[in-house]
């Protein structure tokens, strides 16, 4: 007769299953969380939406009341923070409305013309879940039905990035934020025009990496998304994404800082996932769109005007994204 | 232990994942929320047989990776491991609801820590970032508040009851 070892055969089953975990960690990882695991996750994303919606409709109310008590102070310097950058912004757009008008102008001649558009097909969002206390990724109330696709870059309510979407189920989807590991690095345009790229560290980190750096970076410098380039398409142009963390010098020839988000990952309630990159419909509509100006008279002739090379830009600022 | 306290026990499981990601997902003070299913699995492993018990925390886990972005088994593992160790310990948590609770924040500390350890070691960065302290400080608290009201109820539902008649004996 065989003697039974019930503690045996448990630590037998949790060694079994820890291997398993293991592989399942190592598979998920290699396929970027694609294959079996995504669709396992959609599955679950389906099943849980509904409930967490309507969750979210009972909690939020208490969770805004409880949080506004507990965090009037730090609102009203929040409030102070805003306005103080609205003003900023103002005296910036007034300074730059002339030039603005002529990008504009360029990049709907090119079919380029992105920001304003996406913003007005954006999906709106509502965050209705989290994962786990360690796991900063959210769950949002928007999916396929409302045009929601896997890898759209996802903006807060003032248009910082956020992050983007991972996984999609018909009514909801997962957004992995931009200081993830996972996420798709942001090739990112600095304010002296230089590229860069900020890369998820994880953790709330986001780490800002400049090659073929010649002129420093200082703290405080806006970024803001480059666009597509090179191979990378993941996330359109000129969304803002964060401010360089501190000052820094190159080092053999390169710069590495940390970038502090400009999107406050901690309290997101409401978010705007953007369709990016846009379908070819949506392309074709624009460019004949662009056409159809082009056809009509022209108020006044309109200079050739030469692609401006941004400052510093020459040579240096080359990342390989 | 029987098919049904199994069953309750993985409803406890299920209803705590729905909680996990539905309310503490908005509920998040000092901008760190509960771990709900870690809760769950600890306090039905001290009720259920050990392998039920492993399994229910694996599975507890998996559902926690597959609605978020952490790569998955990262949770299933550490929620096993902490199961595991729940039923080991269990014997030891009939003196009261307070060894019930002690023993939970202690389970809750080893399974974040656990989570934060391998997610570090498959790129995740956890253990570098500057929030982990509070985290493995808070979610261990968090867990004994949510405790006080769960383990008792858990205690009650899942405790096996006497036969029928057993006193007339």
């Amino acid at each position: 007769m065989v003697p039974r070892f019930p503690g045996n055969r448990a630590a037998l089953v949790t060694v079994i299953l820890v291997a398993a975990a293991l592989l399942l960690m190592t598979f998920d990882i290699r396929s970027s969380s694609r294959g079996v695991g995504g669709t396992m996750r959609d599955g679950l994303q389906t099943v849980l939406s509904p409930v967490q919606s309507a969750a979210a409709a009972i909690v939020d109310p208490i969770v805004d009341f409880a949080g506004g008590l507990a965090n009037l102070a730090g609102l009203r310097q929040e409030n102070q923070r805003l306005r103080d950058r609205l003003r900023e912004l103002e005296r910036e757009s007034a300074g730059t409305a002339h030039l603005q008008s002529r990008v504009s102008e360029l990049e709907a001649l090119l079919g380029l013309q992105l920001s304003d558009d996406l913003q007005e097909t954006a999906v709106n969002a509502e965050i209705t879940g989290r994962a786990g206390a360690l796991d900063q990724s959210y769950i949002i109330d928007a999916g396929t039905r409302d045009g929601v696709q896997e890898g759209q870059p996802v903006v807060d309510a003032q248009g910082a990035l956020v992050g983007v979407v991972a996984d999609v189920s018909e009514a909801g989807a997962t957004v992995i934020p931009v200081t993830s590991r996972r996420a798709p690095g942001v090739t990112v345009r600095l304010s002296d025009g230089r590229r860069g790229v900020a890369e998820g560290q994880g953790a709330g980190r986001l780490l800002l990496s400049v090659l073929d750096a010649v002129a420093p970076v200082w703290a405080g410098d806006y970024l803001e998304t480059f666009g597509p380039y090179g191979a990378s398409d993941s996330y359109p142009k000129g969304l803002a994404v964060g401010t360089v963390g501190e000052s820094a010098s190159p080092r053999s020839g390169a710069i590495q800082v940390p970038v502090e988000p400009l999107a406050d990952l901690e309290r997101l309630e409401f978010v705007a996932v953007i369709p990016w990159p846009p379908s070819p419909d949506q392309m074709e509509e624009r460019l004949g769109a662009v056409e159809g100006t082009q056809s009509e008279p022209a108020p006044e002739p309109v200079e050739p005007v030469e692609p401006e090379e941004p400052a510093g830009a020459s040579g240096e600022g080359e990342e390989g994204s | 232990m029987n098919g049904r306290q199994v069953a309750k026990a993985a409803a406890v499981t299920a209803i705590a994942l729905l909680l996990q990601t539905a309310v503490f997902a908005q509920l998040r003070p000092l901008g760190v929320g509960p771990d709900l299913v870690l809760l769950a699995v600890i306090a039905c492993s001290f009720h259920i047989d050990e392998v039920p018990a492993v399994l229910l925390g694996f599975t507890g886990g998996l559902l926690i990776d597959l609605s978020g972005t952490a790569p998955l088994g990262l949770q299933a593992m550490a929620a096993t491991l902490v199961a595991f160790a729940a039923v080991r310990a269990a014997p030891r948590m009939n003196y009261g609801i307070s060894y019930q609770l002690l023993g939970a924040a202690l389970l809750s500390l080893l399974g974040v820590f656990l989570v934060a350890l391998v997610g570090t070691l498959f790129g995740e960065g956890t253990l570098g970032s500057p929030d982990i302290i509070p985290t493995l400080l808070l979610v261990p608290l968090y867990n004994v508040l949510l405790g006080l009201v769960m383990i008792p109820l858990t205690n009650r539902w899942l405790r096996p009851r006497a036969p029928r008649g057993a006193l007339l004996l």
